[in-house]
C-alpha cells in the first residue's frame, strides 16, 4: 500500500492538520470507496490542482464553483491546490514523478500531449460514453477534439478562447475609418482591409510619446502566429507531424505579412516595444489580436473598445481556438470521484463562472452567458468561429514545446532583424525536423 | 586574559597640520556624499517606480509618458491586498517558517564555521569543499528526488521540508561564519587555552561575543533568503492557508494579465520586515568597538 | 604529552562541531545528489521509468549539442564580468558607507533595498526599464544626449543589460564587506596613522588584508551564484534574442521541465557542478597568496 492512502486518511481524520505526528497516523485504515449498496461511505478526499483564473480573484471564483459541487457530493471532499499560473506545470511534474499527482488537475493544452503520451492520465472515453450527463453535442467540436490524442480522450475542455481582434473604437472614430465590425458584417474584412485600416490609424510623425500604431504584430508561436500562417494557406507540420512545413511559400507569406506590418508598412511597433510597454492600455494601438482572457484588464481602460473576428486571408474565414484541460491522474485511488469532479469543472454550471472571469466557452449551451458578459458587445464573435466550424486548433504533439522553442532565434531574425523569411525558414525547418524526427 | 573595548578616537594631530587635515577631511566627505547621493538616486529609481506603481490604477501602469505620481493616489490598493488574498495568514506563516529556519541555521552553521576556521583536524579541508559543493548542483535536478524523500517521510503539505533541513546548517552560512571567524586574531584562542577554556567555551564565550557583525550578517542573509524562498513552498505546500508570502505573491500573476498595482503593493508590504531587520541590524555595525588588546 | 592530547581533543571537537551539518547532509542532501548522478546516465522523462543509456548524455552534450557551448559561453561571460564588478562595487560602497555620515542607517538601507526586492515581479519591472523606446533607462540616457541601444531586444546588448541589472543587487555584497570592516582592529589604523601612512596605504596594507577572507567569500559565492543564474533569463528574455542570453540554467531547466529530458538535464547539471567546483578550487588555491587568515585555516595549508 503506498503512502498516499495513509496521508489522505490522516488529513481527513485530522482535518488537514500538520506536524510530525503524521507518522503515527499510518495506523489509520485506508478509505473505502462508496458502497455499491447505497450506504453513505466515509467521504473521499480528492485533490484538485488549478491556477486561479485571472490571477488573485480566481481563488474566490473557484470556491464559488465548488460550493454546489460539494453540496451535491457529500461523499467527496475537495482538497484545493491553488497553484500560481506559471508554476503549475513544474508542480504537476514533480508530484507526478513523486507518485502523488493531484487526482484532478487543470493542464494547459500546450503540455497536454506530453502527459497523455506518457500514460499518466486516465483515458476518459468509457466514462464519457457511460455518463448520461456528459454529451459531446454540448461542446463545440474544435474544443471537444482538443482533448484527444492518438484516438483517445484524455481531458475535458476547460476554459479557452478563439483568437479575435480587439479594436480601439475611439481611434477608429477619430480617424474616420469604418469600424472593423461593420467591415466584417459587410463581408469586406480582409487582410488588405485590416492593413488599410491600420495604416489609416497609424501616426508616427510626431514625438515618440504621441505615437499611435495601427496594430501590433503577432511574433510568437505561443502567442498567435498560427492564424496568419493558416490564413495564408500554410501549415506548421505535415499530417503525421514528422516534418515542418514552415518554409512552404504559403507559410512564408503568413510570416511575411506580420513582418511587413513592422518593417515595411510601419503600422506596428517593433516587437521589443510591444512586450514592455502597455501600449494597449493607453490607447496607442488601433487594432490587435488577442484572447478573451484580456477583457478583465481592458474593462479598466478608459476608452471604448470592441472585438471583431480575425480578418479573412487567402483561406477566407479562419481563426485559432486554444483551450485548456481538466485531467484525471491514472495513479489516483478514487478514480470515480475524481471523474465526477473533472466532469463538473467542465460543466455548464462551472463554465459560466470561468466565462465571467474572462474565459470564452467551449460549450454550445453556455453562449448566452458569454453574450451577456459585457463589454464587449460583440461577444458572439468569440463562439461563431467554433459554431460555424472555421476555428482551427494547434496540432500539438509531445514535441511541440521543444520545436517551438527552437524556432525562437529564427523568429528573432525575422521580426527583429528583418531578414528574408524564406532564407530563415529554410534553415529553421532543418532544426525543427531534427527535433521532430528524434535526432536531438 | 583581558579583552577591553573602547571607542575609536582619532589620534591628536600636530597643531600645524590641523587646517590642512580639516580641509582634506571636508574634501573627502564631499566626495563621499556626492558618490552616495548619485548612487543612492540610481538604486532608488526602480524602487520608486515600484512604489509609484503600487499607488496606481491598473490602467495607469506601464503607460507612456510614465506617470510617477498618480492622481489620485490609490492607497486603497494596500487595503485591497489584504482583502483579495489572506495576506495576513501568509505573513504569519512566513514568520513561523523563517523564524525557525533562521534560528536553526545560524546555530548549526556557526558551530561548523567555528570548526572549519579555528580547529585543526584531519579531513577538514576536504569536508569544507564538500560543504561548498552542496551549493554547486542546480536544485532543479535534485528537486524531484527530494520531493520523493519528503513524500516517504510524509512531510508533504507540512512546513517540515522548509524548516528541518535548514536546522542543520547551510553551505552558505557555514562558509560565511568560517570566513568571519578567520579574521579574529589567533592569539585569542591560545590565550583562552592557557586559561583552561574548553573548545565549547572558546566558541560560546570568546568567538561568538566577538562576532556580532558576523552573526547579524548571517541572520540578515538567512532571513532574507528564507523570507523570499519560493520554489520549496511551491513544491511542498498544497493548502492555500499554509502558503508563505513569496508563494502568495505569485497568485497576483494571472495567465493573461497581472494586477501590477496590487502585486507591487503586496511586494512592498512583504519586503518591509526584511528592510526593518536590516535597518536595525546594521546599527550594530559600529567600527571602533573592537578588541584593542589581549593580555593573557 | 599535553600537546598530543590537546591535538586529539581538537580533532574530536573539530568533528563534533560539524556533526549537526554532517547529519543534515547525510539525511537530506546526499541522497538526492546520488539519485541525480544516476539519472545523468539515463534518459528519464520524469513521467515514465528511467532507462540506462550509459554515457550517451555526456557524449551528446560534448559533441552533439551546440547550445551547450553557447550556454556555457553566455554564462561564463556573465560571471566573468559581473563578479569582479560586484566585488569591487560592493567594496567601494561598503567603504563609503563605513564613513561617519549623516542618517547613516537610512542611507545604508537605501543601498540594501534592491537586494531585498527579489523575484519575478522585479525582473518584469526591469524589462520595462530597458524598453528601447519608452523605457526609463533610455529616457535617462536621452537627457544627457545619448541614443540608447535596444538593450534586451538586441542580441549584442542583451547580456550587458542583464549584467547591468545584476549590479542593482550589490547591496548584499556591501553588507558582507561592511560587516567585515567592523572586525578590523582600530589599533591597526592608529598604528598606521602614527607611522604616517596615508589613507591609500592604510587601505592597501591594513583594511584589504584584514577583510580579504570576506572578499574571498564574496568571490566564491559570486562564482556559485552567477553560474547558476536563472530567473532573469527565464522571466525577461527566455534566452533570446538569438540565444544571446541562453544561460546554462535556463537551458537546463528547459530540458528538464519543458522538454521532459530530465536525464539529459541531470548530465548538464553535473557538468556545471564540475565547472563550478573547478573554478572554486582554483580560487581557493590561489587565495593563499592574497587572503590573510588569523585562524588556523592558513596554517593547515591548501
Amino acid at each position: 500500500m503506498n503512502s498516499r492512502v495513509t496521508r489522505r486518511s490522516f488529513l481527513q481524520v485530522a482535518g488537514g492538520g500538520l506536524a510530525l505526528s503524521v507518522l503515527s497516523a499510518c495506523a489509520v485504515a485506508p478509505t473505502a470507496a462508496p458502497g455499491e449498496d447505497g450506504q453513505m461511505a466515509e467521504p473521499v478526499t480528492i485533490q484538485l490542482m488549478f491556477w486561479p483564473v485571472g490571477g488573485e480573484r480566481g481563488i474566490e471564483s473557484m470556491e464559488k464553483a465548488l460550493e454546489p459541487f460539494e453540496a451535491a457530493n457529500p461523499d467527496i471532499v475537495v482538497e484545493r491546490l491553488a497553484t500560481p499560473w506559471g508554476d503549475l506545470h513544474d508542480k504537476f511534474l514533480t508530484t507526478s514523478a513523486g507518485g502523488v499527482p493531484p487526482d484532478v488537475s487543470a493542464v494547459d493544452n500546450y503540455y497536454l500531449t506530453q502527459f497523455a503520451s506518457r500514460g499518466i492520465l486516465l483515458a476518459l472515453d468509457e466514462r464519457v460514453d457511460a455518463d448520461p450527463n456528459v454529451n459531446d453535442e454540448d461542446y463545440f467540436e474544435a474544443a471537444w477534439n482538443e482533448g484527444v490524442w492518438e484516438g483517445e480522450r484524455w481531458s475535458m475542455p476547460y476554459i479557452g478562447s478563439t483568437r479575435v481582434m480587439y479594436f480601439n473604437v475611439d481611434l477608429f472614430e477619430a480617424a474616420g475609418v469604418p469600424r472593423p465590425d461593420e467591415q466584417w458584417e459587410a463581408g469586406e474584412w480582409t487582410w488588405d482591409a485590416f492593413l488599410e485600416s491600420a495604416a489609416a490609424l497609424t501616426d508616427t510623425s510626431g514625438d515618440v510619446m504621441d505615437t499611435v500604431y495601427g496594430t501590433m504584430a503577432d511574433t510568437s508561436m505561443w502567442g498567435g502566429l498560427q492564424p496568419w500562417i493558416w490564413g495564408a494557406g500554410g501549415d506548421e507540420l505535415n499530417d503525421d507531424r514528422t516534418q515542418s512545413l514552415l518554409n512552404t511559400p504559403e507559410a512564408v507569406a503568413g510570416y511575411e505579412f506580420c513582418q511587413n506590418l513592422i518593417h515595411d508598412h510601419g503600422v506596428a511597433p517593433t516587437r521589443e516595444t510591444t512586450q514592455d510597454v502597455n501600449l494597449v492600455g493607453t490607447g496607442r494601438i488601433g487594432i490587435w489580436a488577442s484572447w478573451r482572457g484580456l477583457v478583465m484588464a481592458y474593462r479598466s481602460y478608459d476608452y471604448n473598445w470592441e472585438v471583431v473576428p480575425f480578418p479573412m486571408g487567402a483561406e477566407g474565414k479562419l481563426t485559432l481556438y486554444k483551450g485548456n484541460s481538466m485531467v484525471v491522474a491514472k495513479a489516483g485511488e478514487n478514480l470515480d470521484q475524481a471523474w465526477q469532479l473533472c466532469k463538473y469543472m467542465s460543466s455548464q454550471e462551472a463554465d459560466a463562472i470561468w466565462i465571467t472571469n474572462g474565459g470564452a466557452t467551449p460549450r454550445r449551451d453556455n453562449t448566452d452567458v458569454l453574450l451577456n458578459s459585457r463589454p464587449p458587445e460583440n461577444n458572439a464573435y468569440f463562439y461563431q468561429p467554433l459554431a460555424e466550424g472555421w476555428a482551427k486548433t494547434i496540432p500539438f504533439t509531445p514535441l511541440w514545446v521543444e520545436w517551438t522553442r527552437s524556432l525562437n532565434p529564427f523568429l528573432d531574425r525575422i521580426f527583429l532583424d528583418n531578414e528574408d523569411v524564406q532564407t530563415v525558414m529554410d534553415e529553421a525547418v532543418v532544426t525543427i525536423d531534427g527535433i521532430l524526427q528524434g535526432e536531438s | 586574559m583581558d579583552i577591553t573595548t573602547r571607542p575609536l578616537t582619532r589620534p591628536a594631530a600636530p597643531v600645524g597640520w590641523r587646517t590642512n587635515r580639516r580641509l582634506h577631511y571636508a574634501l573627502k566627505m564631499t566626495v563621499v556624499y556626492l558618490c552616495l547621493a548619485s548612487g543612492g538616486f540610481l538604486v532608488s529609481v526602480p524602487f520608486a517606480w515600484m512604489l509609484s506603481t503600487s499607488l496606481k490604477t491598473l490602467g495607469q501602469t506601464f503607460v507612456f509618458p510614465p506617470i510617477w505620481v498618480p492622481v489620485p493616489l490609490q492607497w486603497a490598493n494596500y487595503v485591497k491586498v489584504f482583502e483579495v488574498l489572506p495576506f495576513m495568514r501568509y505573513f504569519i506563516n512566513t514568520v513561523y517558517v523563517s523564524g525557525l529556519s533562521v534560528a536553526g541555521t545560524l546555530f548549526a552553521s556557526s558551530l561548523a564555521g567555528f570548526s572549519f576556521a579555528r580547529l585543526r583536524w584531519r579531513g577538514s579541508t576536504v569536508l569544507f569543499v564538500v560543504v561548498l559543493s552542496t551549493m554547486m548542483l542546480p536544485p532543479q535536478v535534485t528537486m524531484i528526488p527530494k520531493f520523493i524523500l519528503f513524500r516517504i517521510l510524509e512531510w508533504i503539505d507540512t512546513y517540515n521540508p522548509l524548516i528541518v533541513p535548514s536546522l542543520f546548517g547551510t553551505g552558505f552560512q557555514i562558509f560565511l561564519f568560517r570566513q568571519f571567524f578567520s579574521t579574529i586574531p589567533q592569539e585569542i584562542d591560545e590565550a583562552a587555552r592557557m586559561d583552561g577554556c574548553s573548545f565549547v567555551g572558546t566558541y560560546a564565550r570568546i568567538i561568538l561575543p566577538l562576532s556580532g557583525p558576523a552573526i547579524i550578517t548571517g541572520f540578515l542573509f538567512a532571513f532574507r533568503y528564507n523570507w523570499n524562498e519560493f520554489l520549496e513552498p511551491l513544491i511542498y505546500l498544497n493548502t492555500h492557508s499554509k502558503f508563505t508570502l513569496a508563494l502568495g505573491l505569485r497568485l497576483f500573476q494571472g495567465e493573461f494579465t497581472t494586477n501590477w498595482p496590487l502585486l507591487m503593493a503586496a511586494s512592498t508590504i512583504a519586503m518591509l520586515p526584511v528592510l526593518l531587520t536590516f535597518y536595525f541590524g546594521q546599527r550594530y555595525f559600529i567600527q571602533g568597538v573592537v578588541i584593542s588588546g589581549v593580555k593573557g | 604529552m599535553f600537546k598530543l592530547r590537546y591535538a586529539q581533543l581538537e580533532e574530536l571537537y573539530g568533528w563534533l562541531f560539524v556533526t549537526p551539518w554532517l547529519f543534515g547532509f547525510l539525511a537530506f542532501i546526499v541522497g538526492p545528489m546520488l539519485v541525480s548522478v544516476y539519472l545523468a546516465f539515463t534518459n528519464w522523462d520524469i513521467l515514465t521509468p528511467a532507462q540506462m543509456v550509459g554515457f550517451d548524455n555526456f557524449v551528446k552534450l560534448t559533441t552533439g549539442d551546440p547550445l551547450v557551448g553557447q550556454a556555457l559561453k553566455v554564462t561564463t561571460i556573465y560571471a566573468g564580468v559581473s563578479i569582479p564588478l560586484q566585488v569591487v562595487l560592493g567594496l567601494i560602497l561598503a567603504l563609503l558607507l563605513n564613513e561617519k555620515i549623516k542618517a547613516m542607517s537610512f542611507v545604508r538601507t537605501v543601498f540594501y533595498l534592491p537586494s531585498v526586492v527579489a523575484g519575478v515581479a522585479v525582473a518584469l519591472l526591469w524589462r520595462w526599464i530597458f524598453s528601447p523606446d519608452f523605457g526609463l533607462l533610455n529616457a535617462g540616457l536621452d537627457l544627457v544626449g545619448i541614443d540608447g541601444p535596444a538593450w534586451l531586444a538586441d542580441s549584442r546588448t542583451a547580456l550587458s543589460a542583464l549584467i547591468l541589472m545584476s549590479l542593482w543587487g550589490v547591496g548584499g555584497g556591501m553588507l558582507i564587506v561592511l560587516a567585515g570592516l567592523q572586525g578590523v582592529p582600530t589599533t591597526l589604523y592608529e598604528a598606521a596613522e602614527v607611522d604616517g601612512a596615508n589613507s591609500w596605504v592604510r587601505f592597501w596594507n591594513v583594511t584589504l588584508p584584514m577583510i580579504s577572507p570576506v572578499i574571498l567569500f564574496q568571490t566564491v559565492m559570486g562564482i556559485i551564484g552567477a553560474l547558476q543564474v536563472f530567473t532573469e533569463a527565464y522571466v525577461m528574455t527566455e534566452g533570446g534574442p538569438k540565444y544571446a542570453t541562453l544561460f546554462y540554467m535556463l537551458y537546463l531547466y528547459q530540458n528538464a521541465f519543458e522538454f521532459l529530458k530530465m536525464g539529459y538535464a541531470s548530465a548538464l547539471a553535473w557538468v556545471l557542478f564540475a565547472y563550478i567546483l573547478l573554478l572554486t578550487l582554483l580560487v581557493l588555491r590561489f587565495s593563499a597568496a592574497w587572503v590573510y587568515y588569523e585562524g588556523v585555516s592558513s596554517k593547515t595549508g591548501r
